[in-house]
């Protein structure tokens, strides 16, 4: 297993180093000049000129790109903000935080509300709760996060006045966002787990705990969704990924300084260094969350669990296998 | 509507591909929720496309004695800050927000399926390099991508296109090179080629027809999420901006009005959302229509 997982490890690093060019190659594209912009309109041409040589502009590709990628991976600098002249790393490391939670609370919320309600419309295929969970589940993954977010201010702050409806002050705060958040993503789990459920359900091994006599409860729980879960886990990451891009747009509906409000400011003002700095430290981020998930994915499954345990006794055992199959033959 | 055995009815001569087409039409009209949702995308298209003859007031056409009204006889949506028409808007803002739908995954799998057809049809070095480049685009989350694109090209509509396509390419390349290793291992490829076809063809006429209806339910789905996200992009400044009557845009400029005229923001948003609905059951239906073993 702590093989399988340093492999996974090495094998993010040129992944992460590829995102690294492929974001500063599109940066780099960007039209406008830094600059001229932290100078100012009244700056004169040699001013700017002098700025550039300074912020090592006017150097060309790849040397810049050499430079940043020497600064990210061997000094883990992300560099500094054009806008405020701080590192940019601390600016990150201080909002995402916010921007963590909101996502993680919605992929828990996913799960612990989704995940039942798709075992629910799929024990009763075709009843009235079936089908009336699956309309409301098609419109949570019809509606925009954001507009939603815009729905439940509207109700409960402004016509209740129960929840504040934008900043961070209290936990309070953080209900909306994360209610908002998670729509989407407990509306998509349901049907996951209801189509994985109602494919589980038809296979032998439920009917032989059926006929063996097993109470219905326990066949569910036991035998369907044990194996039902293996698919729910796999889209568990995506899921992450998915809130993690909703987190950063409920932020601007609710004023919450996270690393969404960050990143708008910063493609407002051009501050490379900053959006750079921030879509990096976010694929990192979202790597982390997918190696998580294939280890869990891994742990939880034992068809896969054996490939990684002592990869000779696994071979041999398979080798087993494969003879006693043909020998059948 | 239509029984099982109207299918058996049909004259044995006809093509077996139009027969194909045939009975995937059939199994999707059973499907009375995808019914549904095709008739209401259709809709929603043919009125954006005539929006110039049918809609009640110019989409620009301000009135400022009559702003910020909420829902009247007159104005069915209310009025915007600028006393605009909110359902003429909604109803001429169909031929952006479905257009960038349309042409962004249009764009995106014709990219995809190329690069997942070289991919899965050579292999080897080609296969390998792809899909490691691949991986590189997908290690951020398509929606982060797309942000980080609209943000170096700047605002507008070419430029939200590009940058959804280029959010959603992988996804098509991944899933037309996993049909193409299946088909690989097909005879009638194997025929093809022995009979020295030529490797564009053998792609284009033997391995893409073949390999089309995941690619057909993927490009409905991807119409809804890019509409979705084309709105978010519009939301936080990156998209098209206002006052052209994108919905996403639409939402962004009324969002500061919500205290006192939440009009603004509830009939873009509802109209958002009818349309990805419609879309995802249409996407559902096909799903089942065109593979009936995965139908429950």
């Amino acid at each position: 297993m702590i093989r399988y997982i340093i492999k996974r490890l090495l094998l993010m690093i040129p992944v992460i180093l590829g995102v690294t060019i492929l974001i500063f190659t599109i940066m780099y594209f960007t039209p406008g000049d830094p600059a001229q912009l932290i100078m100012g309109p009244n700056a004169s041409l040699e001013q700017i000129e002098a700025k550039r040589a300074e912020m090592g502009l006017d150097q060309p590709y790849f040397t810049r790109l050499l430079n940043y990628l020497n600064d990210v991976f061997i000094h883990g600098d992300l560099g500094k903000s054009y806008m405020n002249n701080r590192s940019v790393s601390g600016d990150i490391l201080d909002r995402f935080p916010r921007t963590a939670l909101i996502a993680f609370v919605s992929v828990l919320l996913s799960l612990i509300v989704g995940i039942p309600i798709g075992i629910t419309s799929a024990v009763g295929q075709n009843t009235w709760r079936d089908r009336v969970a699956m309309v409301v589940s098609l419109l949570g993954v019809s509606m925009p996060e954001f507009w939603l977010g815009l729905m439940l201010v509207i109700l409960f702050s402004l016509k209740l006045g129960w929840l504040p409806p934008s900043g961070i002050g209290t936990p309070a705060h953080f209900i909306l966002p994360c209610v908002a958040c998670s729509f989407f993503g407990v509306a998509g789990m349901a049907r996951q787990t209801r189509s994985s459920m109602l494919e589980v359900i038809r296979a032998d091994y439920i009917t032989t705990a059926r006929a063996k006599g097993l109470g219905e409860i326990k066949v569910i729980y036991r035998h369907a969704l044990r194996n039902a879960l293996i698919p729910i886990i796999t889209i568990t990451g995506a899921a992450f990924g998915m809130s993690l891009g909703g987190a950063l747009v409920i932020e601007t509906v609710f004023s919450i300084p996270g690393l969404g409000l960050y990143m708008c400011k910063a493609i407002n003002m051009r501050d490379y260094p900053a959006i750079q700095g921030s879509v990096i430290f976010l694929a990192i981020a979202f790597s982390l969350v997918m190696l998580i998930t294939d280890l869990v994915y891994a742990l939880v499954d034992p068809r896969i669990r054996s490939q990684y345990q002592g990869k000779r006794k696994a071979s041999r055992h398979v080798f087993r296998k494969v003879g006693e199959q043909n020998g059948s033959e | 509507m239509f029984s099982g055995r109207s299918v058996n009815k049909m004259d044995p001569n006809e093509k077996k591909k139009e027969s194909f087409l045939y009975i995937t039409w059939h199994r999707l009209c059973k499907n009375r929720l995808a019914m549904v949702g095709l008739v209401i995308i259709v809709l929603m298209a043919l009125i954006a496309i005539f929006a110039p003859y049918i809609m009640p007031y110019g989409y620009d056409e301000m009135d400022l004695v009559n702003a910020m009204k909420g829902p009247t006889k007159e104005h069915w949506f209310g009025t915007d800050d600028f006393g605009r028409d909110i359902l003429s808007r909604i109803m001429y803002g169909g031929r952006y927000s479905l257009r960038i739908g349309i042409l962004a995954v249009g764009f995106a799998a014709v990219v995809g399926v190329a690069i997942g057809a070289i991919a899965g049809y050579y292999g080897g070095a080609y296969d390998m390099t792809i899909m490691r480049i691949l991986d590189v685009f997908q290690a951020v989350p398509g929606i982060i991508l797309s942000i980080a694109v609209s943000a170096t090209l700047g605002p507008g509509f070419t430029n939200c296109i590009i940058a959804l396509a280029i959010g959603m390419v992988p996804a098509f390349a991944r899933m037309e090179r996993a049909s193409i290793l299946n088909i690989r291992r097909m005879d009638y490829l194997e025929a093809a080629i022995s009979v020295n076809c030529r490797d564009f063809r053998i792609i284009v006429k033997h391995v893409l027809p073949n390999a089309l209806s995941p690619i057909i339910v993927q490009a409905t789905m991807s119409v809804a999420t890019s509409i979705l996200i084309a709105a978010s992009l519009s939301f936080i400044g990156l998209g098209v901006q206002p006052p052209t009557p994108e919905w996403g845009a639409m939402l962004s400029a009324g969002r500061n009005y919500i205290r006192n005229y939440p009009h603004m923001v509830i009939f873009p948003g509802a109209t958002i959302m009818l349309a990805v609905f419609s879309l995802n059951v249409l996407g559902d239906g096909l799903r089942d229509a065109l593979d009936p073993k995965l139908k429950q």
